[in-house]
């Protein structure tokens, strides 16, 4: 928790936005933000009706796109987590696109709209509907919960691993969950050659490290510590309701 | 990373998305990290020194980051370059305007210093640096008991161990004198191996025992430890506490680590909020006691308690009906091991040996002697046989009770604890009526001695397990015996006694009487009395009393008569009917002495 806020102004979200991604810096922040929450993004088009490779190559040059341009000048103008942005990057994208795909076949109506420009506005509410698209936003975020958790996951599975408790990893995993009355501490205990009082600290400390991963991991996406709690407890609610 | 996902969340019970990574519920996962990653944040109006800060004051530690702060101070985390070793630096909170803190804080942490026990964390070093006041610790490599609990409840078996290891801590503690004085889940911690180590031994006094509990009782944050685990006495007044004081703040803790709740007002026992053993309870119970001097008076107290615990088979609890046979059954053999030799001798004495010899010359006596010889020696063949059967009584219930254990509620033993109780008893006393038959008591009459039996038997069995349970936990009992036993029991009872009752006439002259009257209609023949004072030779239904005097007393108990015995005089119908028969005694006795014998 210390070291979160103590670091906060380094993590890659706000890097981006200081920087408005100009700077070498920013960029290589971003590239690493986009490959992280590639998955949302593919998932999200999936959702939308897109076959498979349909949403593979939209995904991909989805991200070239926004990678490529110079600035994301407007991300700078409003306070805004990287989820909301990229949503909305994507939704203006596929906007354009459709845009262009239908000028394309009848010839006409150009009409240049910024891709970044009303981002902010078309997330500020999660469940407005974009034209171009038959799902609500929620869908989005649920993915991108998803992406956070496995990301979570395979940071404690990685620091386990490192310290040569895989199995403790594998056989404890499901307490993340909670207390549930289907799990054994005890057959845990025995496949673990542990006592009883030492799985439940090894149960404490992998769900310490569970929540400080999760929490690291969504760092790098808000702007300020305050934030983080908002962003954990908005993600909580949208995956509770059952899609 | 994908697998097969169980369709729904064995936690919330909502389906878990197929593409939910490692197959966990994503909203319980996702929950549960949010509610744990906030147990650590400091309080924000007092924020702890942070690491920077601190460096310029420890020149020989390397802090390397804050690990937890509670009431009573923060602690970092540090190394101890050269000794190359990980230690716990706790720096306290400090009133500012308690002018006493610095000499208290010297004396009391040489002493702590000196507190050496494996499930006590150690003090390596104290001291003042700067402005901080600084213990150093042993690192301890764990949680304590309240992440633990949320980790998952405990089992009774391991909240015993936990219990004894406790106790073990507190034990050597208060042998040198030490108090904990703040005993609670958040100073207890559990190492990476699940080893128990008591941490803040003594530091709630450090800090200043006065405003340790002012604090907690005026503050609702409770800077300073919580009022929930300190005993009344320490809240009320905390320079007056001693060891038992520790001993309920264990109590709570103990309380909690069963129930998972705390015992707040008047709280229900441990077994009934979870699967306890009843005997648990009791210990609980004694600990959790308001007037320390009813609590247990050692940690050795508790921990020889708890450890018999251990030893025995546990007892089956998860129905609390299974805990009343069994007391039921344990009672029944103490009850009967006591009660029958008990109203054996009672039996016999009255109604055989007190008989009087009604001889007077040496050789009338002599030959009395040995006609009577045979009564002691079947008193004494009685007295072994009532032992014998007692012993009986007393095995048959412990086995019946071994049984009721072992059967894991199914009450297996119960008949055979109800034999022990009831028809044991019966049966004996049936022994007794039939080998006294030849004393030729006239109260000997089986119907009385079945009668007897059958209302001890109802009076333990109705009576005794809901008293024996009021005793207990001090909150009344469950009706568990019908209105009829009651009435039966009640019925039984008024009729034993009301036989027991004995009447006394006084000789008050030198007549002839003759008088004849059953005491009871109810026992039919046998409550027929006849006394005939004939030249002060009494005789009662026969039998030749030899002579009386006058003045003299005589009780008649359905044909026991006794000399010169005061005993009750009650004022019964039966009595009424046939003491008139008696001439009217005289208001001068000397008057009457003086009259002459007819005849």
């Amino acid at each position: 928790m210390i070291s979160a806020s103590k670091n906060f102004h380094t993590t890659r979200w706000t890097i981006v936005r200081k920087a408005q991604g100009e700077t070498p810096e920013a960029k290589s922040a971003l590239s690493e933000l986009c490959q992280t929450y590639y998955t949302p993004i593919f998932r999200f088009l999936l959702l939308q009706g897109k076959s498979h490779d349909e949403a593979e190559e939209l995904s991909h040059s989805f991200f070239a796109r926004l990678l490529g341009k110079n600035s994301i000048h407007h991300a700078d103008q409003k306070k805004g987590r990287f989820r909301s942005y990229l949503l909305g990057a994507l939704k203006h994208y596929l906007a354009e696109d459709h845009r262009n795909k239908g000028r394309l076949k009848r010839g006409g109506n150009i009409k240049h709209q910024s891709l970044d420009e009303p981002a902010t506005e078309a997330t500020s509410s999660p469940q407005l509907t974009d034209p171009t698209s038959s799902i609500p936003d929620s869908y989005f975020d649920r993915e991108w919960a998803l992406t956070l958790m496995d990301r979570g996951l395979r940071t404690v599975e990685a620091t386990f691993t490192k310290s040569g408790k895989s199995l403790h990893f594998k056989t404890l995993k499901p307490w993340l969950m909670g207390d549930s009355t289907t799990l054994c501490q005890a057959s845990a205990a025995v496949a673990l050659n542990l006592s009883p009082g030492a799985i439940k600290v090894s149960i404490h400390r992998l769900r310490k490290a569970f929540a400080d991963a999760i929490r690291a991991e969504i760092a790098q996406t808000v702007d300020t510590p305050e934030e983080i709690s908002q962003e954990l407890n908005y993600l909580i609610e949208v995956i509770s309701k059952v899609a | 990373m994908t697998q097969p996902a169980s369709p729904n969340c064995p936690q919330c019970g909502n389906p878990i998305p197929d593409n939910a990574p490692s197959g966990l519920c994503p909203a319980c996962v996702l929950g549960r990290a949010a509610t744990t990653a906030n147990q650590t944040q400091p309080n924000p109006k007092s924020p702890p020194p942070s690491l920077e800060e601190l460096a310029p004051h420890f020149s020989d530690l390397k802090i390397l980051e804050m690990i937890g702060f509670g009431g009573m101070g923060v602690v970092y985390k540090a190394r101890q370059p050269k000794l190359e070793r990980l230690v716990a630096l706790k720096i306290l909170h400090v009133q500012d305007d308690d002018p006493s803190f610095e000499e208290r804080f010297h004396r009391e942490a040489r002493v702590l210093a000196r507190l050496d026990h494996p499930n006590i964390v150690t003090i390596f070093d104290f001291g003042t640096a700067g402005p901080y006041h600084f213990l150093v610790m042993e690192l301890i490599d764990g949680v304590n008991l309240r992440q633990a609990m949320q980790s998952g409840r405990f089992t009774p078996d391991e909240a015993l161990t936990l219990v004894q290891e406790m106790c073990a801590a507190l034990k050597s503690a208060h042998e040198d004198g030490i108090l904990h004085r703040d005993i609670k889940p958040e100073n207890i911690l559990l190492d990476s191996q699940g080893r128990l180590k008591i941490a803040d031994f003594g530091i709630a006094k450090i800090i200043g025992s006065d405003e340790a509990a002012n604090f907690t009782l005026t503050r609702q944050d409770s800077i300073l430890g919580s009022p929930q685990y300190m005993a009344p006495e320490q809240i009320e007044s905390p320079e007056d506490v001693d060891q038992r004081a520790d001993i309920y703040s264990l109590g709570v803790v103990f309380y909690e680590l069963l129930t998972g709740e705390l015992p707040l007002g008047r709280f229900a026992a441990p077994s009934a909020k979870n699967e306890v053993d009843t005997r648990i309870d009791d210990i609980v119970l004694r600990t959790l006691e308001k007037e320390r001097e009813a609590r247990f008076q050692t940690a050795a107290d508790v921990s020889t308690k708890v450890a018999s615990l251990s030893k025995a088979p546990p007892l089956p609890s998860a129905d609390r009906s299974k805990g009343a046979p069994a007391r039921f059954a344990t009672l029944s053999a103490i009850l009967t091991a006591i009660s029958l030799p008990l109203v054996y001798i009672i039996f016999f004495t009255f109604s055989s040996l007190s008989e009087p010899l009604a001889s007077e010359t040496p050789n009338q006596l002599a030959d009395e002697i040995s006609r009577n010889l045979w009564k002691p020696i079947l008193g004494i063949g009685a007295a072994i046989l009532s032992v014998t059967t007692a012993i009986i009584g007393f095995v048959l219930g412990l086995s019946s009770l071994r049984e009721i254990r072992q059967s894991e509620g199914q009450k297996s033993g119960l008949s055979r604890a109800t034999f022990a109780t009831v028809t044991w008893p019966i049966l004996i006393f049936l022994a007794i009526v039939a080998s006294s038959v030849g004393t030729s008591i006239p109260t000997s009459f089986p119907i009385l001695a079945l009668l007897l039996a059958v209302s001890f038997g109802l009076i333990y069995w109705a009576l005794i397990p809901p008293l024996l349970h009021w005793a207990r936990h001090q909150e009344s009992p469950r009706p568990r015996f019908s209105r009829l036993t009651i009435i039966l029991a009640s019925y039984f009872t008024v009729l034993v006694t009301i036989s027991m009752i004995q009447t006394t006439v006084t000789i008050t002259a030198s007549n002839t009487l003759s008088s004849s009257s059953h005491i009871f209609p109810f026992y039919g023949e046998h409550s027929r009395v006849q006394i005939k004072v004939k030249d002060f030779n009494l005789t009662v239904n026969g039998k030749n009393y030899g002579q009386v005097e006058d003045g003299d007393q005589i009780s008649v108990r359905r044909g026991n008569v006794f000399r010169n015995s005061v005993l009750i005089i009650p004022d019964i119908p039966g009595y009424e009917k046939w003491v008139p028969d008696f001439p009217a005694p005289s208001t001068n006795p000397d008057e009457e002495r003086a009259t002459p014998p007819q005849e």
